[in-house]
């Protein structure tokens, strides 16, 4: 049984006519214990929602259905006290953007021990020394940086560290991490990444790591789904999705690399129009408008068919693998 | 594996809180401890009268000298001290000790309870400040305990409501899912994530109330609403002096210059409070 098991998840927003609008509409997603899973998409393709409902902690407003379940346990009808007890001691997130994910008013050490001390249930004593050890593994050795020290008194890179130490505390099952370098500068990017993957080894952690960059991914997960406009369009592994795409949305986003090969001043090689607005994606391939291949038939919605690799694809036109990389 | 390093940590440490916050916070304590003298010492016993030296200029005996009833200004000055703080301090504790509760509650909760919490202070603001408290005082009788009530109530709402404002943009923040994660419910993050980070708010409100809180004060005794003879107080003090306004105007003087000076001085210390406080206005280690 996979650990976590999402099927069919949709999040949907009340719409302006009453009619719930979806906003991600049936992703399955399965992460094995100590597996790991990249999540890839434009923004505003659903990716972080996706991540935020398999926490449990989406905006108010939204609502969750569809399959979620942690280890068998049904985690959408689930109630909000048993929530707790799971919500970061055996699911934990590392959010974005460092500067705002800590408090800007405590001191570094009781954040980090403040999940501990409720979830694993130490005293005030043991929770701090905790703490002290989660930060140093992290990299911020104690001598240097104090567990006294508030979020403003660390570089970017080094909050980072903190909230990756505040997610890993309490020894979660399974760390969705959700776009933990973009804010970061790319030397400090490639530390932070080695860090995670670091953890998760040594953890036994499965990792849903969530990024529009296919360079963080191909470094972090074995495994891809490749989400359009709410849903998953492809999906497999790694390196055979980004050797050889199916889907043509997925050709875009690797023909959207800079090569560093081009000419200074070329333009950059785009897709075509921006990603429909929920409530305007047209009817049937979500991708149809801004998609090469498209005819009639793509106005029926593609289901997502596997090869016998394990890639999958949701298009009545995919590319063929003899296509080459684009 | 390390990045560049914000230097050796050290605690910040010092006191910085500029020209204007130090001068707040003389007349703050000048006041709060000539308040406290007047509990044990004053030159002359504030209620004594002496026909005979009434009116009187400032003098070596009288260094601000007397009123209409030959009683001593300086002493009934410093009298009136105690009782402007006693009544502001206890109603603004009290006006915040419920508000900053009340909307704390609203922010966290949201909903219908929001909604009544709200209504509830638009109600509460639809009246003007001084109509409640003479409403309060007409109902209970006059007096210093019934002072504090009627301005602790005015002063609900507006924690209520500085508190639920500041409140909502922090339960927005990221940290906040990160404190859900670490399985708190919303009453623990309300005391330990968001009050914190609006404490700063608070304080600036709460030295701003005080203030508000002295004139509210100040008013209600001068129209005769406020603490009663023979406990002295500077609105009382003005009140009796309009009639010699003429005569005698350092008799309506220095009351006023006391409320104004010390309203002064508490605005400026709570700016300076607020700077001080807010640990993301604190440099970073290494800084200078």
């Amino acid at each position: 049984m996979a650990l976590l098991d999402i099927v069919g998840l949709r999040v949907e927003t009340p719409g302006t006519d009453g009619a719930p609008l979806p906003l991600v509409d049936g992703v399955t997603l399965t992460l094995e214990r100590g597996g790991s899973l990249g999540l890839v998409g434009e923004s505003g393709c659903g990716k972080s929602l996706t991540a935020l409902a398999a926490i449990g902690l989406l905006p108010p407003g939204l609502r969750t259905r569809g399959r979620l379940a942690l280890d068998g346990e049904d985690l959408v009808e689930a109630p909000e006290r048993r929530l707790r007890q799971i919500r970061g001691r055996r699911l934990a997130m590392v959010f974005q953007e460092p500067m705002t994910a800590l408090n800007p008013v405590r001191t570094i050490g009781s954040q980090v021990a403040e999940g501990p001390r409720r979830h694993l249930g130490l005293t005030r004593r043991q929770a701090r020394e905790h703490a002290r050890a989660v930060l140093d593994r992290v990299g911020l050795d104690p001598t240097r940086f104090p567990p006294t020290l508030y979020p403003h008194q660390l570089s970017g890179g080094q909050r980072q560290r903190v909230v990756i130490a505040i997610a890993v505390a309490c020894g979660p099952e399974v760390l969705i991490a959700d776009e933990p370098t973009t804010a970061l500068d790319v030397a400090t990017q490639a530390r932070i990444l080695d860090l995670i993957n670091d953890l998760v080894d040594e953890r036994d952690m499965a990792l849903l790591m969530i990024s529009h960059d296919l360079g963080v991914i191909a470094e972090t997960a074995p495994r891809l789904s490749v989400m359009y406009a709410g849903r998953v369009v492809e999906s497999g592994p790694t390196a055979r999705v980004l050797a050889a795409p199916y889907h043509p949305y997925t050709r875009g986003l690797l023909g959207a690399l800079p090569r560093g090969r081009g000419r200074p001043g070329a333009p950059l090689a785009a897709i075509p129009g921006v990603v429909p607005a929920p409530d305007r994606r047209p009817p049937g391939c979500a991708f149809t408008d801004r998609c090469p291949r498209s005819d009639t038939a793509c106005r029926i919605a593609p289901a997502l068919v596997a090869d016998a690799h394990g890639q999958a694809v949701a298009c009545h036109h995919p590319h063929d693998p003899e296509d080459g990389a684009p | 594996m390390s990045e560049p390093a914000a230097g050796p940590a050290t605690r910040p440490s010092g006191w910085r809180l500029g020209v204007g916050g130090w001068l707040g916070a003389a007349i703050a304590l000048g006041v709060a401890m000539t308040a406290a003298l007047s509990l044990v010492w004053t030159p002359h016993d504030p209620a004594a009268m002496t026909m005979a030296d009434r009116l009187q200029g400032p003098s070596a005996l009288h260094p601000l000298g007397t009123d209409h009833f030959g009683r001593d200004t300086l002493s009934r000055l410093m009298a009136g001290a105690r009782v402007s703080i006693a009544v502001s301090l206890v109603a603004v504790g009290l006006g915040a000790g419920v508000g900053v509760p009340l909307g704390l509650l609203a922010a966290a909760r949201r909903g219908w309870i929001d909604e009544a919490v709200m209504r509830f202070n638009d109600l509460a603001f639809a009246f003007p400040v001084l109509l409640t408290a003479v409403l309060v005082t007409a109902l209970l009788g006059p007096g210093a305990v019934n002072a504090i009530l009627a301005i602790a109530l005015f002063n609900i709402p507006v924690f209520a409501r500085v508190t639920r404002g500041a409140a909502l943009s922090i339960w927005k923040r990221p940290f906040i899912q990160a404190a859900r994660l670490a399985g708190r419910g919303r009453p623990r993050i309300s005391l330990d994530h968001v009050l914190p980070n609006i404490g700063g708010t608070l304080i600036v409100q709460g030295t701003i109330q005080v203030a508000l809180a002295i004139l509210a004060e100040a008013s209600l005794s001068y129209l005769g609403l406020g603490s009663r003879p023979p406990e002295v107080s500077w609105g009382r003090m003005l009140n009796e002096a309009q009639t010699f306004l003429f005569l005698s105007p350092r008799l309506a003087l220095l009351p006023g210059l006391a409320i104004v000076v010390t309203v002064l001085g508490l605005n400026l210390l709570g700016d300076a409070l607020r700077d001080r406080l807010d640990p993301r206005l604190r440099p970073r280690p290494g800084d200078t």
